[in-house]
């Protein structure tokens, strides 16, 4: 009996000091995503000779579903996006026409941020690669992504930081397919809306490919909550989301 | 007698011709040029055409295409043969030369630095050999094997930074809603055909029918030798089901079938411009070589020949000046056009083409045409020349008064 305590014990540490990679990753893909809510975000694409500020109305079902609203600049605003899924739809109100996105456009960047419109919905991180375990040390796991065969990403390995403690994402180097970084997301500042659960947000995506492209993400006036169904239907977009 | 007269004065013409051997060669120069030029433009005009009809025969489209009526109408996806059974069952009762199925859609390359829209073509990768070049076209690499697999024209690889062994996304609207796939690019193409060489892409039928959600292809590429497609379409397309009918590449190959037209019947005015150009140049030189000698004509009216042998005579003389050039213009075109019909000197200029209109489906070899016929439509300078002769200095020897010509200074 003493000894197969022993084994246990044994195995339980063993589990302990690897821990499972796809667990850590999908938790903090969840933690990326965060919670149902509705926020503002501050979103700042800066480029070496100009830089444009947006305010975006954001609600999300902390899942697969999102609806983007833009509230400034004053000449964008009423632009609205709603995704589910790999599903993405444009409200554009001086045409005042809903539009589904084709594929060819879910590569454009978001707003001439340096986020594409692929990189606002889905889980491409959980469903396209394979984790694995890089290091380990006192704060932190890093994760190594490749992806799996025939994935339908471009990326040659993803290398996901994640604060070991808290599960709470760090840093995302994309790297092309011949180990050069391409593009780098850095998360900086986190919220604890509940005991144990946490909202980013501060976030800077870097172009690593053209200096001084940057793209910082500020979250502020959350509300986290169940967010009805009808917030994510088409008709959403047009008239926005209020409960 | 008058056969005896007739041969007097084509003698006397001949002769004539080679007493001013300066204007004669200035003739001939002349009309060898006016020749040279219009063997040279139609054996371009046919040396396109066939570079045109080979690169889309055996390249970009096939000799010959299979497909539902409603595809040939709107070549997307949708309007392509769910089940192929019944149209290889009548390519085979048909005793079809070698075919080979190809789904063709459009869909969105990605790589990690750039996206581009593109054309691509689902291919069985055995069955392709058997009608298309491009498979032994793969310059780097090797020709598709399995799924899972992409073959890229060589430039479209340089624009999307892609390489050998890398993974490159594709991603398409299908019959299903949204689908991607990352695939192993395993060759590039070095085609020398515009179209292919820049927005070739080549996969397994089966990643394009996961990719479209079409089960069977969008059409059937049917090999047929060059210059028998219209036959073999025509008695394929008898033996087709209602729904489905057969193309020749011709058919198919768009604006580029109005450009060839276009510039056939361009050859007609060209032809007679030059032709107009060459007679204006032998009438001119006659009437002034008429002009100056007219005494000498008074002394040949007064030795007994008649006014109408006169004129015959000045035509003769140019028509066997215009003959001299036409034979060193044929000689000289000839030569030229069997020199580019087999060496490569055009193709840098029709490269330029391919590189504005990537889709034309140039080639970046060209070679012109060779064909007897081009002497028959060089030969309307000759005519042309002798019928100005005749109208213009022949009329007026004729009209020339034994006793005026020779007091005529």
């Amino acid at each position: 009996m003493k000894q197969y305590l022993t084994i246990l014990l044994l195995l339980a540490t063993t589990a302990l000091a690897s821990p499972d990679p796809r667990a850590i990753l999908h938790q903090a893909l969840n933690r990326l995503r965060g919670p149902a809510m509705t926020a503002t975000y501050t979103l700042v694409v800066e480029r070496p000779d100009r830089s444009k500020t947006y305010e975006l109305r954001v609600v999300s079902d902390g899942d697969r579903k999102a609806l983007i609203r833009v509230i400034l600049p004053k000449r964008d605003a009423g632009q609205a996006f709603l995704t589910i899924g790999d599903d993405i739809w444009v409200y554009n109100p001086r045409l005042g026409r809903v539009l589904r996105l084709p594929p060819s456009g879910h590569n454009s960047r978001f707003l001439g941020s340096d986020v594409s419109y692929a990189d606002l919905s889905g889980r491409d991180l959980e469903d396209n690669y394979q984790p694995q375990t890089r290091d380990v040390n006192e704060d932190a796991i890093l994760l190594e992504l490749t992806p799996k065969p025939h994935a339908p990403t471009p990326w040659g390995k993803v290398t996901l930081a994640v604060e070991k403690k808290r599960v709470l994402p760090q840093k995302i180097v994309y790297y092309d397919q011949r180990g050069n970084p391409v593009k780098e997301v850095v998360i900086s500042g986190f919220a604890e809306y509940a005991p144990g659960r946490y909202l980013i947000t501060t976030s800077k995506v870097r172009d690593l490919l053209n200096q001084g492209w940057r793209t910082r993400f500020e979250v502020s006036d959350w509300r986290v909550g169940p967010v009805p169904d009808g917030c994510f239907a088409q008709s959403a977009l047009k008239r926005g989301c209020r409960y | 007698m008058r056969n005896a007269a007739a041969l007097t004065t084509a003698r006397l013409a001949w002769r004539n011709i080679w007493r001013h051997r300066q204007r004669t060669y200035l003739l001939a120069a002349v009309v060898a040029y006016a020749t040279v030029a219009t063997i040279f433009y139609w054996s371009l005009v046919d040396g396109y055409m066939l570079s045109v009809l080979e690169a889309h025969a055996r390249y970009v489209l096939a000799p010959v295409t299979v497909a539902r009526t409603a595809w040939f109408a709107d070549p997307d996806p949708e309007n392509g043969m769910t089940d192929t059974e019944r149209a290889l069952a009548a390519l085979a009762s048909a005793d079809s030369p070698p075919y080979a199925p190809r789904l063709r859609f459009a869909g969105l390359l990605t790589s990690p630095y750039l996206s581009e829209t593109a054309f691509l073509r689902g291919v069985d990768p055995f069955a392709e050999t058997a009608v298309s070049r491009v498979p032994a076209r793969v310059g780097e690499g090797r020709w598709l094997t399995a799924s899972g697999e992409v073959v890229l024209g060589y430039k479209l690889a340089k624009r999307l930074d892609v390489r050998l062994g890398e993974r490159l996304v594709v991603s398409t609207a299908a019959l299903a809603g949204p689908r991607s796939l990352g695939l192993e690019v395993v060759g590039l193409t070095h085609a020398r055909v515009s179209t292919v060489d820049n927005s070739g892409v080549y996969l397994h039928i089966d990643d394009a029918r996961y990719l479209t959600g079409l089960p069977g292809a969008t059409h059937l590429a049917v090999n047929a030798p060059l210059g028998r497609e219209q036959a073999l379409a025509r008695r394929l397309a008898k033996a087709l089901p209602a729904s489905l009918t057969a193309k020749p590449v011709w058919d198919l190959v768009g604006p580029i079938k109005t450009d060839v037209e276009a510039a056939k019947k361009l050859s007609l005015p060209i032809g007679l411009l030059l032709a107009i150009f060459a007679a204006l140049a032998v009438t001119s030189t006659l009437i002034v070589s008429v002009l100056e000698r007219t005494r000498e004509f008074g002394v040949i009216l007064a030795l007994g020949m008649n006014s109408g042998n006169l004129g015959w005579m000045i035509v003769l003389e140019a028509a066997f000046a215009t003959a001299v050039g036409w034979l060193l213009g044929l000689l000289l075109g000839y030569v030229l056009i069997y020199y580019t019909s087999t060496h490569n000197v055009l193709g840098p200029f029709f490269q330029l083409y391919g590189e504005a209109w990537s889709e034309a489906g140039f080639a970046e070899e060209f070679y012109t045409f060779l064909s007897p016929l081009y002497v028959l439509y060089s030969l309307i300078t000759v005519i042309v020349s002798a019928l100005a002769a005749f109208f213009f200095p022949a009329l007026r020897a004729r009209r020339l008064q034994a006793a005026a010509a020779l007091r005529w200074e």
